[in-house]
């Protein structure tokens, strides 16, 4: 404590200094936010179009391989649309059902977790009831019910995986609400005369925070996954739109001829849901007091 | 002078659930309480662990509500007070200096916590009068902006002092505030209480087991046993001459040695009457009543 005093470095400096010495973190950081520049920027960078169709071109191996042409890097696929440019705007979609999901089960979980956290009593029983019920409906299984019933599409996706994924965000901020709940420095609020929702945004949410971003990412990596499941089984976004997931279905087709139609989407999902939940795991040691040992 | 703080007969009993079920246990913590502390003066508190003590403080706090009772601060019923005014009359500090600041909020942002939260104040205003509290008690400017964890457990106490000064209230009622700290911090905490107290014309309510900070500071003693107020007078009688016998083991169990003052007499038969709970066989020997003014 009292070397700490002396030289006085802050919080924020040494939390940068811990987390550039984290490789999972940095690896995690640098892939999500390649991506990210990648989907924002995916009419600057695609060589073509994503879906216009050119049958002259068709099933064009990538570069490398016997018979790859350099204006199509990564080969074309059984329509003739040029394999990289569905890539990357494919991470697009797989970007905006990510973050989405991610707001909207944040904001319910967070919300459910905060109220029967802080309330606690007859009021945390109905929440603790809320986040039972919904742990004992099988998620995916639910969504894609829903989603073969009222038809899938980038908004249907996001909202019923929204609306089903938020328990872990419940559980854990619940329990992490309700260690801070009893700490003096929440008396001293209501002293002072501050309401709850007050003192639920000022006082607790900055010591809940980093709970919430750890589950954020890791969920994050589920709903990337969740789309790419669901539209490779065609329950999901409809073609031609480009996803991941509905690229390595259309690619099925020829896995035996034509294998890099699967691996080379089936590698983009990996690396992102991996780049993800590398952050999650980073931000969650990175918010430990000593950091991991 | 006029009593600031009026406790009448309030009495708490703490319902533990102990299943679904099964109807709530009752623990009785306080039990028809009643005291004045008048304007100006500190008020001590004394009693064993688990006495009560806390619970009395959070009920004037209004951090827990009375089973029945009332409580009068300033001339006026405290329940019927708006929290606004509530907080302009009464602040807290408490014991533990950890728990009583939140660790994600700088120090500046934490003494300006009840000021922020009753508003009409300009920031400009609200951050110098912090500044201006914050070199009061004692806490160098360089401080200012920092966290909590990087300052010692006076220093803490310290900025909970300064926090509970911001809204220039008359009462601070103070938890035990100087038992978590070294003994030497102990010394300037409590001459910073005095300090506050003759420059801010402030009342306490202080609640202490150790009987020779109680006997520094205090003006009047009210001994807490078992959820009941057994003994309440001026502080030097007091220590000169307990009553009750439950205040004279207190007395005989810490040994001040004081040059001129004979030992207090210990009562064998008070350890019986302990031991056989009855509270008819309790109630006589009661002395509280011959001591009220
Ligand atoms: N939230 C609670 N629920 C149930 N019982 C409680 C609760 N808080 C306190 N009690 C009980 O009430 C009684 C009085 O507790 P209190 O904290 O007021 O004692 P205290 O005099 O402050 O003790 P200490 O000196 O250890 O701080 C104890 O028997 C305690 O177990
Ligand atoms: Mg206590």
């Amino acid at each position: 404590m009292e070397e700490i005093q002396s030289s006085l470095p802050a919080p924020r400096r040494l939390r940068m200094r811990r987390a550039l010495q984290h490789g999972g973190f940095i690896f995690g950081f640098a892939i999500l936010f390649v991506t990210i520049v990648i989907a924002i920027f995916a009419p600057f960078i695609a060589p073509h179009d994503p879906i216009a169709q050119n049958l002259g071109v068709r099933l064009l191996p990538p570069l490398w391989m016997q018979g790859g042409r350099p204006d199509y890097l990564l080969g074309t696929d059984h329509l003739g649309r040029d394999y990289l440019s569905r890539l990357i705007y494919g991470s697009r979609v797989s970007l905006i059902v990510g973050f989405s999901t991610m707001l909207i089960a944040g904001a319910i979980g967070s919300a459910l977790g905060f109220v029967g956290g802080y309330y606690g009593g007859r009021t945390d029983d109905i929440v603790t009831y809320v986040i039972n019920c919904r742990l004992s409906m099988p998620g995916l299984l639910v969504a894609l019910a829903v989603i073969s019933l009222v038809g899938g599409s980038l908004a249907t996706i996001i909202l019923v995986l929204g609306l089903l994924f938020w328990d872990r965000y419940a559980v854990v901020v619940r329990t992490a609400t309700q260690q801070v709940r009893n700490a003096d420095f929440i008396a001293a609020a209501r002293v002072a005369g501050a309401s709850a929702p007050w003192i639920i945004w000022n006082e607790i949410r900055p010591n809940v925070l980093h709970h919430i971003l750890v589950i954020a990412t890791l969920e994050m990596a589920m709903a990337i996954l969740s789309e790419a499941s669901l539209s490779f089984l065609g329950l999901g976004i409809r073609a031609p739109t480009p996803s991941w997931g509905l690229m390595i279905a259309e690619g099925r087709s020829f896995l035996f001829a034509k294998p890099y139609l699967v691996w080379v989407p089936g590698i983009a999902i990996f690396l992102l849901v991996l780049a993800t939940n590398l952050l999650g795991d980073g931000l969650r040691d990175l918010s430990q007091p000593e950091g991991r040992r | 002078m006029t009593s600031l703080l009026e406790v009448n007969n309030i009495s708490l009993a703490f319902r533990q659930r102990t299943g679904f079920f099964s109807p709530p246990q009752l623990i009785p913590a306080v039990k028809s309480v009643s005291m004045q502390v008048r304007e100006g003066e500190v008020m001590a508190i004394v009693g064993e662990s688990g006495s009560g003590k806390s619970t009395l403080a959070k009920l004037v706090l209004r951090l827990l509500m009375p089973d029945t009772g009332s409580i009068t601060i300033d001339g006026r019923p405290s329940s019927t007070l708006s929290p606004r005014d509530f907080a302009n009359l009464v602040q807290p500090v408490f014991q533990d200096p950890y728990s009583s600041l939140n660790p994600k909020r700088t120090l500046a942002d934490i003494i300006q916590m009840p000021l922020i939260v009753r508003g009409g104040v300009s920031a400009k205003e609200c951050q110098d009068r912090a500044r201006e509290l914050f070199g009061r008690v004692g806490l160098p400017m360089r401080l200012f902006h920092t966290y909590p964890n990087q300052i010692s457990g006076g220093q803490r106490q310290r900025v909970a002092i300064a926090r509970a000064l911001m809204l220039r209230p008359k009462l601070l009622v103070c938890d035990e505030p100087t038992s978590a700290l070294d003994v030497s911090v102990q010394a300037q905490i409590l001459k910073l209480f005095e300090e506050l107290k003759q420059s801010f014309g402030l009342t306490y309510l202080f609640i202490s087991h150790n009987l020779a900070v109680v006997e520094r500071i205090a003006d009047r003693i009210a001994v807490m046993y078992r959820g009941e107020i057994v003994e309440q007078g001026e502080t030097a009688p007091f220590f000169a001459a307990p009553r009750h016998p439950y205040s004279r083991m207190l007395l005989s169990s810490v040994l001040i040695p004081i040059a001129g003052r004979p030992l207090p007499l210990v009562s064998r038969d008070f350890e019986t009457s302990v031991s056989c709970e009855s509270p008819a066989t309790e109630r006589p020997i009661v002395a509280t009543r011959g001591c009220r003014p």
